[in-house]
C-alpha cells in the first residue's frame, strides 16, 4: 500500500516538475508591474527565451505591464492573469513593423501561440495616435495627413501567417488602428474574448483578413469603425471555412462587414446567433468592390437593435485593373433589425460621421452594377426589419418615374456604403441589378407615413416574394414597385 | 445695381485672396474626439489665420467640441462631410457679441467671414448642401442653464440661456452655405445689422427647444436666403427691418416657404 502511493506520488512529482519547466513568471525576467518601466526588451527577451527552450507559459499577474512592440514566437502562451494589462508605449518609436505592419503585439509565422486569461491587452491608441500625428506634422515620419490624421499609426494585435492560435477571455482594446487583425492564419480560434477599439478613427473590431478554420466564438465587439471585418488583401488568397457564433457587436460603421477590400474573397462562411446594438451603418454589410469574390455565405439568428441600416449587399468596381467581383449565395434567415430615427451611435467615442445629405431614411439594399455583374442567388426568409418611416418629400425626394429610377447613379467607383446613392425610391428594401432573389416570410414595419413604396426591384430578374407582410399607417399605397424587371413571382 | 454687381465682384476677389492660405484645424491642437474642449484652440487658430492676411481653417470628419469662438476679418471655417462642431453645454462657456445673441460661432464687425459646407472631394464654393455639421446639443445645454438659473448663480437676463448655433452683429460680407445645422438652444441663425449676407443650401433640423427660430435676420442690408430646408420648433424664416432681402426656393416639412 505505501509502496503503491510513494510510486503515484513520484510519478505525480515527475509530471509537476515537466509542467513547471514550461512555467515563468514575468518577474524572473525582470519585467515590472509598476505601469512606467519600459518592459520591451525584458518582455521579449522572455518570449524568445521561452520559445527557443522548447515553449511554455509566461504568466503575467496584476499589475500594468508598460511596453513597446512585442513579438510572440512558436510554443509560447503568454497568460494574463486577471489584472494584468499589457500596456502599449505612447512614444510612436517604441514600435516596430512585424510582417510590415507596425503594430504593438506580433507574430509572424508562429505555430502553436496562445493569448489567455482574464488580463488586458491596451495599447493606450488616443495618445499614441496623436503622438503619431505631432511627429508627422514635424515631418519626422512621413505618411500622409489625410482627414486632418496621422496615416502612419500602429495596430494592436497583428498576426500573420501563424497556425493553431488561441485568444481566450483577454480583452484587446485601444489600438491606435486596427485592434485586433488575423491576417493569413490557418486554425485559429478566438473566444469569450472583448475586443474594444474606439481609441481613434478607424479602429475596426476583428479584422479576419485572409484566415482559414477560423472561429469566433462568445466574444464582444466595440468599434469607432467596422467591428466584425472580414477582409481580403491579397488577390491569391481567401477567407474559407469560418464560423462567428454567439458573439456581440456595436460599432460606429458596420457590425458585420466583408470588406471593404475584397482582393481574393471569401467563402464558406457561417455568422450565427449573433447580436448587434447601436451601430451606425449596417448590422451587415457585403461589398466586393476591388474584384474578387464572396459565396457560400450564411447569416442565421442576427437580432440588431438600434442600427441605422439592415442589409447592403454591393458590388463595386474601384480597381479599373482587374475584372469585376462576384457575390452569390447569400443567405440570411432569422433577422430582426429596428432602425432609430436618431443617431444610432450618439454619444460613444468617434461617432461616425453624418454623410451624404440630404436622405430619407435608407432601405436596405441589394445592389450589384450594370453590364451582368448581378448579385446572384440570395435568400432572405424571416425577417422584420422595423422602421420609423416618416421620409419627406420636401427633405429629399426620388420619385418612380423611368427617368428618375434612371438616374439613379451606378458609382462603380465610389465606397461602398449604403448611403452612397442619398436618397433612394424606397423606405424598406431597394434591389437593382441583382438575379434569382427570393423573399420569403418577411415584415416590413414603418412606424410613421413615409412618401416612398416599401420596396423598389429595377433592373433585376427572377425575383420571388412569398409572404411578405407590410405595415405602414398608409394602408392602401402600393408597396411593391417593379421596374425593368422580369421572371417576378409573388405567393 | 451696378454698385451691388461690383460689391459682389470685390468680395469674391477678396474670397479668392483669402483661399489662398489653408489651415488644418490639427495643427493648432485641435481634437476630433468629441471629448477635448477645443475653445481656445479654435480662437487662437482663428486669430492667427486673421493676423496672417486671412485663409480657411479646415475642420475633417470628428467632433469638434467647442464653447463661443469669434470669427475675424478674413477667415473662413470650412467643415468638410463628416466635420460636426458640437456646442459645449455649459451656458458659461457661451459668450455673446454686441447686441446679439451668444452663439457657438460668433463675429462682431468683422469684414468677410464664413462658415461653409464642404466636402474632401467636390471643390470649395460648388453647391454642396449640408455637408459639415454644427450641433448645438440645445436640450442638454438648456438643461443644464435651467439648473444654474434656478440655483441664482445666473442672472435672468434675456438671450443668456439660449445660444444661437451662428450669431454675427455688424459684419459684411457674411457667408453661411452647405452646413447642416442641428439642435440650437436659441435661434440657429442670428444676424444683427449685417451686410452682404449669403445664407444658402443649408440643412436645418432644430426642435430640441420651444420656439427656436431658424434664420433671424434683424437690420440687414442684401440678404440673399436661398435653397435652404429648414425645420424648427419656431418660425423658418424672419427678416426683421431688413433691406435688399432675396428669398428664394426654401422649404419646410410641410413644403415651400
Amino acid at each position: 500500500m505505501y509502496k503503491k502511493t510513494f510510486l503515484l506520488c513520484l510519478f505525480g512529482a515527475c509530471c509537476m516538475m515537466q509542467v513547471a519547466a514550461g512555467e515563468y513568471n514575468a518577474s524572473l525576467f525582470g519585467i515590472k508591474s509598476n505601469g512606467t518601466t519600459l518592459n520591451t526588451r525584458s518582455i521579449q527577451k522572455a518570449i524568445d527565451h521561452i520559445s527557443e527552450n522548447g515553449g511554455g507559459t509566461l504568466h503575467f499577474y496584476v499589475g500594468r505591464y508598460l511596453t513597446g512592440t512585442i513579438t510572440l514566437k512558436s510554443n509560447v502562451t503568454i497568460h494574463l492573469h486577471e489584472g494584468a494589462i499589457l500596456l502599449g508605449s505612447t512614444n510612436p518609436y517604441d514600435y516596430e513593423q512585424v510582417a510590415h505592419n507596425l503594430t504593438f503585439i506580433g507574430a509572424y509565422r508562429a505555430e502553436n501561440i496562445a493569448v489567455i486569461g482574464q488580463g488586458v491587452i491596451d495599447g493606450q491608441g488616443r495618445e499614441l495616435a496623436y503622438n503619431f500625428l505631432d511627429q508627422q506634422q514635424k515631418g519626422i515620419i512621413k505618411g500622409s495627413t489625410t482627414y486632418d490624421r496621422a496615416g502612419v499609426r500602429s495596430k494592436g494585435v497583428y498576426l500573420r501567417e501563424c497556425k493553431n492560435v488561441t485568444f481566450r477571455g483577454v480583452t484587446v482594446k485601444n489600438g491606435a488602428d486596427w485592434t485586433f487583425v488575423p491576417d493569413q492564419c490557418e486554425d485559429m480560434l478566438v473566444d469569450s474574448v472583448a475586443v474594444i477599439g474606439h481609441a481613434f478613427w478607424n479602429n475596426d473590431g476583428i479584422d479576419i483578413v485572409d484566415c482559414k478554420n477560423f472561429k469566433l466564438l462568445h466574444s464582444f465587439v466595440d468599434a469607432a469603425d467596422d467591428a466584425i471585418c472580414f477582409k481580403s488583401h491579397d488577390a491569391n488568397a481567401a477567407s474559407d471555412n469560418v464560423e462567428v457564433r454567439s458573439c456581440v457587436a456595436r460599432s460606429s460603421a458596420s457590425a458585420i462587414k466583408f470588406g471593404t477590400v475584397s482582393a481574393g474573397g471569401y467563402k464558406n462562411i457561417r455568422i450565427i446567433n449573433n447580436k448587434v446594438y447601436n451601430t451606425h451603418r449596417s448590422a451587415i454589410t457585403i461589398a466586393i468592390p476591388d474584384g474578387g469574390y464572396a459565396e457560400n455565405i450564411l447569416i442565421d439568428s442576427l437580432y440588431a437593435y438600434n442600427t441605422s441600416n439592415a442589409i447592403y449587399l454591393r458590388i463595386g468596381a474601384r480597381n479599373t485593373s482587374r475584372p469585376v467581383g462576384t457575390l452569390k449565395n447569400v443567405t440570411i434567415q432569422n433577422l430582426y433589425c429596428e432602425i432609430p430615427e436618431a443617431k444610432a451611435d450618439a454619444a460613444y467615442p468617434y461617432e461616425g460621421p453624418i454623410e451624404d445629405n440630404p436622405r430619407n431614411i435608407s432601405p436596405a439594399s441589394i445592389v450589384g452594377l450594370a453590364g451582368g455583374h448581378n448579385i446572384e442567388n440570395v435568400t432572405l426568409r424571416n425577417i422584420t426589419l422595423v422602421y420609423p418611416g416618416g421620409g419627406s418629400p420636401y427633405y429629399a425626394h426620388r420619385g418612380l418615374s423611368p427617368a428618375e429610377l434612371d438616374s439613379i447613379p451606378e458609382m462603380p467607383r465610389s465606397y461602398p456604403e449604403f448611403s452612397q446613392f442619398v436618397e433612394l425610391p424606397a423606405w424598406a428594401f431597394w434591389v437593382r441589378h441583382a438575379k434569382n432573389v427570393i423573399f420569403e416570410n418577411i415584415t416590413l414595419k414603418a412606424k410613421a407615413y413615409d412618401y416612398r413604396p416599401a420596396i423598389v426591384i429595377q433592373e433585376s430578374d427572377g425575383i420571388t416574394l412569398r409572404n411578405v407582410l407590410y405595415d405602414e399607417p398608409d394602408k392602401r399605397k402600393k408597396q411593391l414597385h417593379t421596374y425593368k424587371t422580369t421572371n417576378i413571382v409573388q405567393e | 445695381m451696378k454698385k451691388f454687381m461690383l460689391s459682389l465682384l470685390l468680395a469674391a476677389c477678396a474670397l479668392t485672396l483669402a483661399a489662398q492660405t489653408e489651415y488644418k484645424a490639427s495643427l493648432f491642437g485641435c481634437m476630433s474626439d468629441g471629448v477635448t474642449l477645443n475653445t481656445r484652440s479654435i480662437q487662437t487658430a482663428i486669430n492667427t489665420i486673421s493676423s496672417q492676411g486671412g485663409g480657411m481653417l479646415h475642420f475633417y470628419v470628428g467632433r469638434y467640441l467647442t464653447g463661443t469662438v469669434f470669427l475675424k476679418d478674413n477667415v473662413t471655417i470650412v467643415l468638410h462631410e463628416g466635420a460636426t462642431l458640437v456646442g459645449v453645454p455649459s451656458i458659461y462657456d457661451y459668450v455673446a457679441p454686441s447686441n446679439a445673441p451668444k452663439g457657438i460661432i460668433v463675429a462682431e464687425g468683422q469684414k468677410n467671414i464664413g462658415v461653409v459646407g464642404s466636402t474632401p472631394e467636390r471643390e470649395l464654393n460648388t453647391n454642396v448642401v449640408g455637408s459639415g455639421i454644427i450641433q448645438g446639443q440645445g436640450a442638454l445645454l438648456t438643461e443644464n442653464a435651467q439648473a444654474q438659473l434656478a440655483k441664482g448663480y445666473l442672472a435672468k437676463t434675456s438671450g443668456q440661456i439660449s445660444p444661437a448655433l451662428i450669431s454675427f452683429s455688424g459684419c459684411t460680407g457674411v457667408k453661411v452655405t452647405g452646413l447642416m445645422l442641428q439642435g440650437a438652444a436659441g435661434d440657429v441663425v442670428a444676424l444683427k445689422g449685417c451686410t452682404d449676407v449669403e445664407v444658402a443650401r443649408l440643412l436645418v433640423d432644430s426642435r430640441e427647444t420651444l420656439g427656436c427660430n431658424g434664420i433671424v435676420a434683424d437690420g440687414c442690408k442684401n440678404l440673399t436666403l436661398t435653397d435652404n430646408f429648414i425645420h424648427v420648433s419656431g418660425s423658418a424664416i424672419q427678416a426683421l427691418q431688413s433691406k435688399g432681402v432675396k428669398v428664394k426656393n426654401n422649404k419646410t416639412p410641410k413644403g415651400k416657404l
